[in-house]
């Protein structure tokens, strides 16, 4: 497909000519790769993806990517590692778990992120005053939420 | 999909959620009887309105359907219908 995809960030600039062998997917992929570099050698904090993309590739530009990344919950003390998806959305970026129901959101990955284990605590906090219990929640959720705040099963 | 926060923090504060502005977000718990239940959502508190992805995730949260999400918003589905599909799910 003919077109043009450029990440715009200050000094940098970086050009995709999408008339090569490569899908679109494949580009976008390459490019938010190129995303998690900047952002993280610039350490931007407010800064949204999309004010990083322009996508010219014909037709409607694309609005959201996604990725997914594992965050650490050491510092809510809940020593786990966890899977989020990460959806760059035109404004904001938000971190969603689909195993616990719980999102965050926000202008950079720390303010999603912050938020995101907010609602861990909430969670935390549910299940140790019996707030979340057998009668609202399955076993498995249960089970899966006390496993992950050390509670036991 | 657009809704807007006003509409938003009105309306789940008049069916059963109590506002809580004192965190970085503005918490919304679901109460029962005076007692505090597992349903919570919040939004942040900048912007004025939000989109799919964040309405698909709050609805989620709250564990209801987008469509009746979108309805407590909207002020189609009433807290004696929300209070029902809660008891349902448990409280």
């Amino acid at each position: 497909m003919p077109g043009t995809i450029a990440i715009k960030n200050n000094n940098m600039s970086i050009t995709y000519d999408t008339s090569s062998q490569l899908t679109r997917p494949q580009v976008l992929f390459n490019l938010n790769s190129h995303i998690q570099e900047i952002l993280k050698e610039s350490n931007l904090k407010k800064t949204s993806p999309t004010n990083l993309i322009q996508v010219n590739a014909g037709k409607e530009t694309k609005k959201s990517t996604r990725e997914v990344r594992i965050i650490s919950l050491d510092d809510i003390s809940i020593n786990k590692k966890i899977a989020v998806n990460v959806v760059y959305e035109s404004d904001y970026i938000l971190f969603t778990s689909d195993e616990y129901d719980v999102f965050g959101y926000g202008s950079s990955f720390e303010e999603a992120e912050q938020m995101l284990k907010d609602d861990f605590k909430i969670l935390k906090e549910y299940v140790s005053e019996g707030i979340i219990n057998e009668n609202n929640a399955s076993s498995e959720e249960l089970n899966s939420l006390k496993k992950l705040f050390g509670y036991g099963t | 999909m657009v809704l807007k926060k006003r509409k938003i923090c009105k309306n789940l504060s008049s069916k059963g959620f109590e506002e809580d502005r004192s965190k970085d977000h503005i918490y919304f718990r679901y109460y029962h009887n005076g007692k505090k239940t597992r349903y919570f959502t919040k939004l942040s508190h900048g912007g004025t309105e939000i989109t799919d992805s964040l309405i698909n995730v709050m609805a989620r949260q709250l564990q209801l359907k987008k469509a009746e999400f979108v309805n407590l918003v909207e002020c189609s589905l009433s807290k004696e219908e929300l209070l029902e599909i809660y008891i349902e799910k448990g409280l």
